[in-house]
């Protein structure tokens, strides 16, 4: 803050002594800043470490780490690590079973070999041979990729799988390859789910700014009546607003009954539920009220002369309406666009129960991971790419967006 | 420090007097899955227990080894028997977390003297006591196909004879071994066939899936609560559904739901007692599995829940005194899983397939429900 100078009303001039002031203020906002920095900022950055910290497992497997350190990630390691792990195994059995999920993570089948390599230990000769000869999977180097990866104090392979690629060669970050085709998941989920966010911004904005614009000149009982049809949703519990979508637009429900017996349709009716087609109208119909309400805050405040002027001046209403009245009223359709690009890029209760499979969104994705497989890393990493990209985007709609004078 | 050793030491003393306590009765703590099936133990042979002078203490978990692991590796053991499924039981064995049980110290013997070999199914471990059969089954709706009606597994993936959309569990158990049994592999290989085949197995049962889901005449909606298949079939949302046994009989025997179940490809599974490593209540666990087993304890549950005991004697005594439903007038024998006219094209739970593999097919899973 710098030292200002304000002249009063009266034309004498005050010094407001900024010191002073800068401290007041700081007191004043210290609560809400600290309550932002305990129960946001804090666990947000713990979440989103938890992608790339990998201590805990790394500690488990600290002699495998060792003895790992001169392997070069090809083929099958030398003896010195097939003891080394049955060392860490035998020194960590209480965290075998939760460092064999987190092994699997990366190699399907290593909770199995674990369990049976923890619950044999002491009949396997802890040589390449040995283990090799007790399963085949210990002669698969896909195995030691896997545990590299774990034992490594630091992860970024939780970034690369929540993009679809992996690293071909875990001793080098920087070798990066597709997963296989089958297990390629995301970067179509990533897609989905800009689409969707996209869709829905347009839907709403182009239900919501002909309905802002009615609120903003209708005047006594409709105005009532068209603000209540807008706010009346948000006071509903969000659970009681999806669902009753579903009773609409399920197969047996009111909309393809309709339909059908309108014969507009002639065959089956197509399915409207439990798809991607569910998720795009029942987001939109959630997020309307963010594009109605600032854009009508906005059109509140733009003087009805100015456009008046437009047309006493010769413009055609069309002509008057691109260039005086939308200009003005932009910065509010800004606003609601933001908005619910905010909120659209991390739906996850809507796709849930009215998208199916085909409509569910990334979102679905870090609830799965977090909650059900407990993979907390690609939860994580997911929730973390998903931060990013609203930040960067909040940055270019700063640049790019109109100011408001 | 002295003053906490002091309150240690009594606190000893007082736990090891108190069993004395309950000297004429055994107390014991059991813990189970909840629902209609933890009613039908309560009712079948709980209150027998308590009424000959015992204590039960009744706890409900949410299945998986999780909180057994903890309390037995705190050494604070609360629960003394817990209600496993089998792939459970053996794991918990394999790791020590529960103890070697004599099945011939726990079995009461049945009205012909036998006692293991009353058994029709042999345990996999040491540590737990069998105790219930049910059926992974699937069921359609008698409004829809009210005279040809689908009979065998291949007829849930055939939309051409039954056309509109199936429900199905969102989890890749039963999904995979029905589609595969459709796809052609024999009943009885198709663990076998997942054990040698692994991915390109999983692979195959997904792309029979896929087609039903993709075909405008069929379509899939994935449930994920037991309540939900009979709902769906009722509401006519889909035409056929996987469920579970005892949900659909509940529908059909109280709700008159016009329901039907198809044992055709039914996945058999088994439902066990095991007692928890440490448990300081260990006489009284045995004397509890010892009660809880003897036939016409365990039969007695059948009455509120159609899952077959384990042991032929308590199915005899079933089917011998028929009706045998709580409600006095439905026969339970036709919706035991173990009836051999619903045995004609089973298979048993693979065990040790889904405890070796669970985790990597449920991931391929949920990868291939994100592309559809």
């Amino acid at each position: 803050m710098t030292a200002t100078n304000e002249t009063t009303p009266g034309g004498t001039r005050r010094r407001i002594r900024p010191k002073r002031a800068t401290l007041v203020g700081l007191a004043l906002i210290a609560p809400l800043a600290l309550v932002i920095v305990l129960f946001l900022i804090l666990p947000l950055v713990r979440f989103v470490s938890l992608s790339v910290d990998n201590r805990e497992t790394a500690q488990w497997l600290s002699h495998t780490a060792a003895a790992l350190s001169d392997w070069h990630g090809e083929g099958l390691p030398a003896d010195d690590a097939y003891a080394a792990i049955a060392r860490d195994i035998r020194e960590n059995s209480d965290s075998t079973s939760k460092l064999a999920a987190r092994l699997n993570f990366f190699e399907g089948g290593m909770i199995s070999l674990m369990r049976h390599t923890a619950a044999q230990l002491d009949t396997i000769p802890p040589t390449r041979a040995g283990f090799v000869a007790f399963h085949k999977d210990w002669g698969d180097p896909e195995t030691w990729r896997a545990i590299y990866l774990v034992s490594q104090p630091l992860l970024s392979e939780h970034y690369l799988n929540a993009l679809d690629l992996r690293a071909d060669n875990p001793t080098e970050p920087l070798s990066i390859e597709k997963q296989p085709e089958r297990q390629q998941i995301f970067q179509r989920l990533w897609l989905r789910t800009i689409m969707v966010a996209l869709v829905v911004i347009t839907l709403c904005t182009l239900i919501g700014y002909p309905l802002a614009f009615y609120l903003s000149q209708a005047q006594g009982f409709a105005f009532i009546l068209g603000m209540g049809t807008v706010l009346l949703p948000f006071w509903t519990p969000l659970l009681a607003r999806i669902t009753s979508w579903q009773v609409l637009l399920e197969s047996t429900g009111i909309i393809p009954t309709a339909l059908a017996a309108s014969g507009l349709i002639e065959g089956r009716v197509p399915q409207l539920f439990d798809n991607l087609f569910a998720t795009i109208v029942v987001m939109t119909y959630v997020l309307l009220p963010f594009a109605v309400l600032p854009t009508y805050a906005v059109m509140n405040r733009v003087s009805p002369s100015l456009y008046r002027a437009a047309l006493t001046l010769g413009a055609s209403p069309v002509r008057a309406f691109f260039q005086v009245y939308l200009p003005q009223t932009l910065p509010g359709v800004v606003a609601g666009c933001v908005l619910i690009f905010v909120f659209s890029w991390g739906f996850y209760l809507t796709p849930e129960l009215v998208g199916g499979p085909g409509g569910s969104l990334i979102g679905n994705q870090i609830a799965y991971h977090f909650s059900s497989s407990l993979n907390w890393g690609l939860a994580a990493a997911l929730s973390g790419l998903l931060l990013f990209t609203i930040a960067a985007a909040a940055l270019v709609l700063r640049v790019l967006a109109p100011r408001q004078g | 420090m002295r003053s906490g050793l002091k309150t240690l030491l009594c606190a000893t003393t007082a736990l090891a007097l108190a069993p004395a306590a309950f000297a004429q009765g055994h107390e014991v703590n059991v813990t189970s899955i909840g629902g209609a099936y933890q009613r039908s133990q309560q009712l079948g042979y709980g209150d027998a227990f308590e009424a000959a002078g015992n204590k039960i203490n009744w706890n409900v978990y949410s299945g998986g080894l999780g909180e057994i692991r903890t309390q037995v590796d705190t050494g604070n053991v609360i629960w003394d028997l817990v209600d496993v499924n089998s792939a459970e039981a053996n794991t918990g064995c394999l790791e020590g977390i529960f103890e070697k049980i004599d099945l011939e110290e726990v079995t009461a013997p049945a009205p012909d003297g036998s006692t293991v070999e009353d058994y029709a199914v042999k345990r996999t471990n040491d540590c737990s006591v069998g105790t219930v059969i049910y059926g992974w089954t699937w069921a359609y709706n008698t409004d829809t196909f009210p005279d040809e009606h689908p009979t065998t597994v291949a007829d849930y993936f055939d939309t051409g004879k039954f056309p509109g959309p199936r429900g199905i569990w969102n989890s890749p158990v039963q999904a995979v071994e029905l589609a595969l049994i459709a796809d052609g592999v024999p009943t009885d290989e198709v663990y076998t066939y997942l054990e040698e085949e692994g991915e390109a197995a999983v692979d195959r049962a997904l792309d029979k899936l896929e087609a039903l889901y993709n075909d405008p005449e069929g379509g899939l909606v994935f449930w994920t609560g037991g309540a939900e298949p009979p709902e769906l079939l009722a509401k006519g949302e889909v035409v056929m559904s996987t469920g579970w046994s005892g949900r659909f009989y509940n529908a059909i025997v109280q709700e008159d739901a016009p329901i039907e179940i198809v044992w055709d490809g039914q996945i058999m599974d088994f439902q066990n007692f095991a007692v928890l490593k440490g448990t300081p209540n260990l006489e009284a666990a045995k004397a509890f599995l010892r009660h809880a087993t003897a036939p016409d304890q365990i039969a007695a549950t059948a009455r509120y829940i159609p899952y077959a005991p384990w042991r032929s004697s308590a199915v005899r005594m079933i089917l011998d005194n028929e009706p045998w439903s709580e409600d006095g007038k439905t026969n339970v024998g036709p919706f035991l899983a173990t009836n051999p006219a619903n045995m004609n094209n089973y298979l048993e739970m693979g065990i040790d397939y889904w405890q070796n593999h669970q985790d990597e097919v449920t991931q391929r899973w949920e990868a291939w429900k994100a592309g559809l």
